[in-house]
């Protein structure tokens, strides 16, 4: 099979494939893109589990700008090895590219630990429409009277989310001692245990799955470390995800939880970008490396890697954790730093039967967030934590009830009141 | 505690099938006559500390608000007034001297109201303002007696110096009202109004604000008898100077801006300690005659190269037209007169009402004896003093005034609904007070745009009427009492005025 | 794109920028019933803010680069082609928060009732000037 060649070569075509391609068309009207997805199709990952519950009738991502974006996708593109010394990739289909520039977008895959019996029918993840459907075709032939979800961070809780709206009885089992683990503290979770209770939901703290009994090889119930069992024939496993890289393995690019890319989100092979969830980029505010696997993150780092790759030089400040969760009635965002190592930081906080809010402070700077309920002003707090702003001189405010821009040093609010664009 | 024995001023009546309870009345009302209570979600009123400045009922979206004069219980009597009674409980419960602003509101005879223009009918054409040029262009200070021209100069020469001269395009000035007594926006409001129409507004005695010496070419700064920011480049920066010794409202005693006006921008700008009273003196101390005030004229004349004219304002007292006389030959190039119903931001009630005369028998009388004494032309003559309408400036022009000042019109315009509360500071129109939270409410952009509008509204009427006279410019009006004829005037009022009755002819 | 400018000096707290928004996203359109009859009452989208003697009213800035925009997992956050306003489509939104979150200037709204739907500044969609800008009493927010 020949080379089809390309400019531009977008592997992987979910988010932050498409911000890339967007900010390549704006610098660049003519240059070929090619978009590969392993999908059938484009789709807004977040609407997985919102579909599972039936809050919204299509996963598609259906925004007009997509439209006029001009590139050839190609679904079902499944990348299997990029050659080390051209600018090859090959697919698991045979067909082959070379390009100019590439974007490396293949996001992430789900951790599912070695617990025996994680093989066995009704044992699931919940990551791509596949897995969806998956589920769905399984609770059509199955009594679902119970589900048991392991994990109770981000995942695990959007996964709840979904079999809440299908009326099912669940119980969420987590390792830590609270939920949310990276996102929120003890208390945060509280309120949190507290919706989901209210909810009719179980929550196992400090207790992971050991094995996945089953029968005729189909599941029959989850035995938990502390000797607990919990009958029910469907499982998600939700921890997490992990970069997805094996395939790049051999390529020449730098490796480490991710694929390691510079403030131009470009690899240690000129040419080769990465975003998303794949990336391992410098934190914000620790300058650690991670992997920060949020949208908003990823839609930065597109951006920034199609400028780039259409010739500019824009360079990205660092990752940012941000998120928000919905269950029940109450809602929540976190963002930055909100369990700080020992060190010198000052605590912000406001604790009342509905409603939590933390601010952690460092040097005089915002560094992290927990709303709880009362999330309107979140965007204001993180943009804080992202522009930098010293908030020493008005910390004093920013928990108060009206908390607003009107808090804010006037120069900085008239930026961004007054400044045609906002740059974020 | 003894009860108090007054009673609400005014009824706020609401209309509870239309109030929403959104709030507006109860964030806009400087006096809290308006209460939101959340757990009733409605707002309710208390009457008492309602002063009728109407802000509520205006700003109301639903217009579930009316607050009209409150009928007060007690048998009518036509010697003892509701307003006697009322001023007699205050009296008798503070022992104080009764403040109030704004210009007197007795029912004293208003002249303007009894004096009718003339019109052109076959024998003299009327001219169209629209088609044809009227000239109302005025200039302010003294003229010369005699041109002193060289004819043999090609072109011929003119020999006499001519005194400076203030160059209106409409008669029409604005009144002294210090920054201080009204706020920075409404000051703003006024001197870009007067920049963009050509004419002058005048900084009373409060000096001037750093920000308005940009418009300094269209100011006349006052000199009055407290000095307040009163120093050399504060007399350049002007276009003319005014020694105030007198006002309508209060003559015979001085001014008195209370300290809770006196914010830190006043401060700065009339040289005193914050939140101090800033006091007038009733007489200027070094001006006990017409000699002294010669020296005072000259002074100020010297301080400015002799470039600027120089005003000297008076209120209309019954002996005015002598006074007058005497200001002309001290060498004041502008007399202003301010009559009974001029304004103020705060004047001793018994005053304000009681002292002075009206301004149209002033003005009557001083021209006519400076035309008398021959020393007309050495002054022009502005008058003052409740000017309402551009038919009052017209006939005012008529009786023999230069041009007219209006301080209580211009303000009305800004908003000002005449609620007299000046003096406490608390303007709910922010135009009398220097409350930050006040203060906003009068936005400059509008309050210059209301003001021009005024001012090219009355140009035109103006017009209209010099032209119905068949007169195409002012400057032939002037003093033209033939223009004039009175309706429901004694023969002696008409003979002050030098008016014919209605009905007699040339 | 036109925008609406906030000169705060003129704000005077009365809210009445935000009683005429909430009346014009009521369901009836009338001030009266809008307040008293419409249960739950509509959200004004615009938010008077007030410290002291300063206060402004703020709503949507429509950012060129909305953040709003790039972070709804739906693309309920749309631009309008003709008038560059950053519009929600509330049939597309599921209430995730996203736009919340992202907005620097917390001018984002969660409907009181569904708790689903995001409520932002619209720009008044067809009126030739927004009715907040329409309806202040003092000039202190112009449409230009």
């Amino acid at each position: 099979m020949s080379d089809i060649k390309t400019r531009y070569l977008l592997v992987g075509f979910s988010v932050a494939g498409w911000w890339c391609a967007r900010a390549i068309r704006e610098r660049d009207r003519n240059g070929k893109i090619v978009a590969l997805t392993k999908e059938n199709g484009v789709y807004s990952p977040p609407l997985i589990t919102y579909y599972l519950g039936n809050k919204v009738s299509t996963i598609d991502y259906r925004s007009g700008w997509m439209e006029n974006l001009d590139l050839e996708l190609v679904p079902g593109g499944e990348a299997k090895k990029l050659e080390r010394e051209n600018n090859r990739l090959i697919l698991a289909s045979g067909e082959s590219f070379v390009f100019e520039k590439a974007l490396i977008a293949t996001g992430g895959l789900p951790i599912v630990p070695p617990i025996p019996g994680r093989e066995v029918t009704g044992v699931f993840t919940l990551t791509t429409p596949r897995d969806m459907q998956e589920i769905r075709e399984f609770m059509k032939f199955q009594e679902g009277e119970r589900v048991t979800i392991l994990g109770g961070g981000f995942i695990g809780l959007k996964t709840a989310e979904a079999f809440m709206e299908l009326g099912v009885k669940i119980t969420l089992v987590e390792l830590a001692n609270r939920l949310l683990q990276n996102m929120v503290d003890e208390r945060g979770s509280y309120y949190l245990e507290k919706a989901l209770e209210r909810a009719g939901l179980e929550v196992i703290k400090e207790d992971t799955v050991s094995e996945f009994q089953s029968r005729e090889g189909k599941l029959s119930g989850a035995l938990l470390q502390s000797g607990k069992y919990l009958p029910g024939n469907l499982a998600v496993v939700a921890i997490g995800v992990h970069p997805n890289i094996d395939w790049l393995q051999g390529s020449g690019i730098e490796l480490g939880r991710g694929v390691i890319v510079d403030e131009f989100q470009e690899s240690k092979r000129a040419g080769i970008f990465a975003a998303g969830d794949v990336a391992e980029t410098k934190n914000l505010i620790t300058g650690e490396r991670n992997v920060v696997a949020v949208w908003p993150e990823a839609v930065k780092q597109g951006k920034i890697a199609g400028e780039n790759m259409a010739g500019n030089r824009l360079s990205y400040p660092g990752s940012l954790p941000v998120n928000t969760v919905s269950v029940g009635e109450v809602t929540l965002v976190s963002a930055g730093l909100v369990n700080p190592p020992a060190g010198d930081f000052e605590f912000l906080t406001t604790v009342s039967d509905d409603s939590y809010r933390k601010l952690v402070l460092k040097d005089g700077y915002l560094v992290g967030v927990i709303l709880v309920n009362r999330i309107e002003k979140a965007g204001v707090y993180i943009n804080l934590i992202r522009q930098k702003v010293k908030v020493e001189s008005f910390k004093d405010r920013l928990l108060k009830e009206d908390f607003g821009m009107i808090n804010l040093p006037a120069e900085y609010r008239k930026h961004l009141v007054e400044g045609a664009s906002i740059e974020v | 505690m003894a009860k108090s024995l007054l009673f609400p001023e005014f009824k706020v009546v609401r209309d509870e099938n239309r109030c929403i309870a959104c709030q507006v009345c109860v964030r806009q009302c400087a006096n809290d006559v308006h209460i939101y209570d959340e757990e009733d979600d409605q707002v309710y009123s208390q009457e008492e500390t309602c002063v009728g400045c109407q802000r509520c009922v205006t700003l109301c979206p639903t217009r579930a608000l009316e607050v009209t004069k409150k009928e007060a219980g007690m048998r009518p009597n036509a010697n003892w007034s509701i307003n006697h009674l009322r001023n007699l409980y205050k009296q008798a419960e503070t022992g104080g001297v009764l403040l109030t602003g704004m210009g007197c509101s007795e029912d004293y005879p208003i002249y303007w109201d009894h004096l009718l223009l003339n019109a052109s009918q076959v024998t003299n054409p009327s001219i169209d303002p629209l088609r044809e040029p009227i000239e109302i262009k005025t200039f302010l200070g003294r003229k010369e007696e005699f041109l002193d021209t060289d004819w043999e100069e090609e072109p011929p020469v003119l020999k006499t110096q001519l005194a400076p001269q203030l160059e209106l395009s409409v008669p029409i000035m604005f009144s002294a009202m210090s920054y201080g007594s009204i706020s920075y926006n409404a000051f703003r409001s006024l001197a870009e109004a007067a920049q963009e129409i050509g004419t002058f507004c005048n900084s009373g005695e409060g000096g001037l604000h750093p920000d308005f010496y940009l418009f300094g070419g269209n100011i006349i700064v006052q000199v009055a008898s407290g000095r307040f920011g009163v120093h050399p480049g504060y007399l350049r920066a002007a276009a003319a100077v005014e020694i105030k010794i007198g006002q309508g409202a209060k003559p015979g005693i001085g001014g008195h801006l209370p300290g809770e006006k006196v914010s830190p921008d006043v401060s700065r700008t009339r040289k005193i300690p914050v939140g101090s009273d800033a006091i007038s003196p009733a007489p200027h101390h070094d001006i006990y005659s017409i000699e002294d005030l010669e020296r005072l004229i000259l002074a100020i004349k010297e301080a400015t190269n002799y470039k600027k004219p120089v005003s000297v304002k008076i209120a209309a007292v019954h002996n005015v037209a002598a006074i007058a006389s005497g200001v002309v030959r001290a060498g004041a190039d502008i007399v202003a007169i301010d009559g009974i119903r001029g304004g103020t931001g705060a004047a001793p009630q018994v005053i304000r009402d009681n002292v002075g005369i009206p301004i149209e028998l002033a003005l009557a009388q001083v021209d006519e004896r400076l035309r008398r004494e021959g020393i007309r032309h050495r002054a022009s003559l502005v008058i003052a003093g409740g000017i309402r309408s551009s038919s009052d400036i017209i006939k005012a022009i008529a009786l023999g005034a230069d041009a007219v000042y209006i301080g209580t019109a211009a303000l009305v315009a800004l908003g000002c609904h005449l609620c007299q509360k000046c003096y406490t500071g608390k303007c709910n129109w922010g135009i009398a007070t220097q409350d930050p939270y006040l203060t906003k409410r009068l936005n400059p952009n509008i309050g210059k745009r209301r003001l021009v509008a005024l001012l090219h509204a009355w140009s035109a009427e103006i017009k209209e009427m010099l032209g119905g006279m068949g007169v195409n410019a002012l400057e032939s009006l002037r003093g033209n009492r033939e223009h004039l004829r009175a309706v429901g005037l004694s023969r002696e009022e008409r003979e002050i005025l030098g008016v014919k009755a209605a009905g007699e002819g040339w | 794109m036109k925008r609406i400018r906030i000169h705060e000096e003129y704000c005077i707290g009365c809210r009445l920028c935000e009683i005429n928004c909430l009346v014009k996203h009521s369901r009836s359109g009338k001030i009266i019933k809008a307040f008293r009859g419409e249960e739950p009452r509509s959200l004004p989208r615009v938010r008077v803010e007030e410290e002291g003697y300063l206060s402004f009213a703020l709503q949507c800035r429509h950012c060129d680069d909305a953040p709003c925009l790039e972070n709804c997992p739906t693309g309920a956050m749309y631009r309008d082609e003709e008038t560059q306003a950053v519009l929600c489509d509330e049939d597309k939104c599921i209430g995730c928060w996203m736009c919340i979150m992202s907005c620097p200037l917390g001018v984002i709204q969660r409907e009181r009732k569904t708790k689903k739907v995001a409520s932002k500044c619209d720009l008044c969609r067809g009126e030739e000037i927004p009715v907040c800008v329409k309806n202040c009493p003092n000039e202190a927010l112009a449409y230009e």
